[in-house]
């Protein structure tokens, strides 16, 4: 994002940033689940981020965790 | 697939979002929430993000990477991936736009000599004004005129964006006053709360009304061990900032506040780990209280660090929604920029 206009049930605001390649984020999709565990996407915590490194979407991550894919994480 | 000379290529499984038609729910498309399988498109043939992914991953007519700065001199690298057609069949065209909405300068560019399997060169006829648009995009037709693919090169910065919108000057004070343990600092209509030990933004108002954009920044798979703050003016700034420690507190934030009304933060960090599946910050926002977004970025849909492909650079507007991609019920959203 370049920047962002929050159009609020009160008051909006608009967010700018310097940083090329921020990405947005807005709110946590409900949690949801298969039984075999396919889907399940990661989100950081609190409402609004303005992020630097995302996550991925891995499917089968249960069979992704003994795997540990190089390019699902971010590198220091 | 494209690198391995064993590859015979691929097909996509699912064209649509499959879903029975509902007689007794008035012919509506039921696709069992996320049960139905998931294609491409949606259940109504909604485009939905990966319908342009594999737009873009697939095109035949490859665009390379290209970062656009003032010395751009017009030339994009491309590569044909038809395996028998010549790209001189195809049509190729660009766009300049922004930053006024409806400011948009069109051009055709002459379609390369590119046998099947070759690489080439696209030569821009730039306009002499071309650097004082926001975007450039450029479009790719096979040979019935049927769209590619249209890719979006920023040509501004973000940096000059926020430059050219901001003015951090401003005619006002900002007023600084402690209360506890917070920092309360006032300026124009506004009032801004800080916890004076951890420098988070605790609360937000506007002519005594709140804005309920608060509780940041937190990092997320980070150590938050901002601390030390310390509160001075510089010029008519007041700039509140944590005191860097090689081992208490070696990330670090820093707040600005402008006699403007605009508050600029800064923050310095370290991941948690060498591998972190996220790097940024956090702040709270009642999700009720959303009512739309517009931005300028890529867009418009989710992405994923696995999954950037296909978007496009503009100015976006995006209802709220909940909806999950695989789902019935598209939210709504716009380009602004034309």
């Amino acid at each position: 994002m370049y920047w962002c206009d929050f159009n609020t049930s009160q008051q909006s605001f608009r967010v700018y940033t310097e940083n090329e390649s921020l990405f947005l984020r807005l709110f946590t999709p409900a949690w949801k689940t298969d039984q075999w565990h396919n889907y399940e996407p990661l989100f950081p915590a609190g409402d609004i981020s303005f992020m630097q490194g995302i996550s991925s979407i891995v499917p089968k991550p249960s069979e992704m965790k003994q795997l540990v894919r190089w390019d699902s994480k971010h590198i220091l | 697939m494209w690198h391995n000379p064993l590859s015979a290529g691929g097909f996509l499984w699912d064209f649509a979002d499959q879903g029975i038609v509902r007689k007794d729910l008035h012919d509506s498309l039921d696709t069992d929430h996320h049960r139905g399988a998931d294609g491409i498109v949606g259940p109504h043939h909604e485009k939905e993000g990966s319908f342009f992914t594999i737009k873009e991953i697939w095109s035949p007519v490859h665009m390379e990477r290209r970062e656009i700065t003032p010395a751009f001199d017009g030339i994009l690298h491309i590569e044909n991936r038809y395996a028998f057609t010549n790209l001189n069949q195809c049509t190729f065209s660009a766009r300049l736009a922004g930053p006024a909405t409806n400011r948009t300068d069109s051009f055709a560019i002459t379609a390369p000599d590119i046998a099947p399997f070759e690489k080439g060169r696209l030569q821009l006829q730039l306009p002499a004004n071309w650097n004082s648009y926001d975007v450039l995009y450029v479009t790719a037709s096979d040979k019935d005129k049927r769209e590619l693919f249209t890719w979006s090169f920023p040509v501004v910065r973000p940096v000059q964006v926020t430059q050219r919108n901001i003015d951090t000057v401003g005619k006002s004070e900002v007023f600084f006053k402690e209360a506890d343990s917070l920092w309360i600092v006032s300026v124009n209509n506004m009032q801004l709360t800080f916890n004076k030990y951890k420098g988070l933004l605790k609360n937000v108002s506007n002519k005594g009304r709140t804005i309920p954009f608060n509780n940041g920044p937190i990092l997320q798979e980070g150590e938050n061990n901002f601390a030390g703050f310390s509160h001075h003016y510089e010029g008519k700034n007041l700039i509140i900032s944590s005191a860097f420690d090689r081992k208490q507190s070696y990330n670090t934030l820093q707040w600005i506040i402008y006699p403007s009304g605009i508050v600029k933060m800064t923050v310095h960090y370290f991941p948690a780990a060498y591998f972190t599946t996220f790097a940024g910050v956090n702040f709270s926002f009642p999700e009720s209280d959303m009512v739309t977004v517009d931005y300028m970025g890529d867009g418009p849909y989710r992405v994923w660090k696995n999954r950037l492909k296909g978007t496009r650079f503009g100015v976006w507007h995006k209802d709220y929604n909940n909806t999950e991609t695989g789902e019935l019920e598209l939210p709504g959203i716009q380009r602004i920029l034309r």
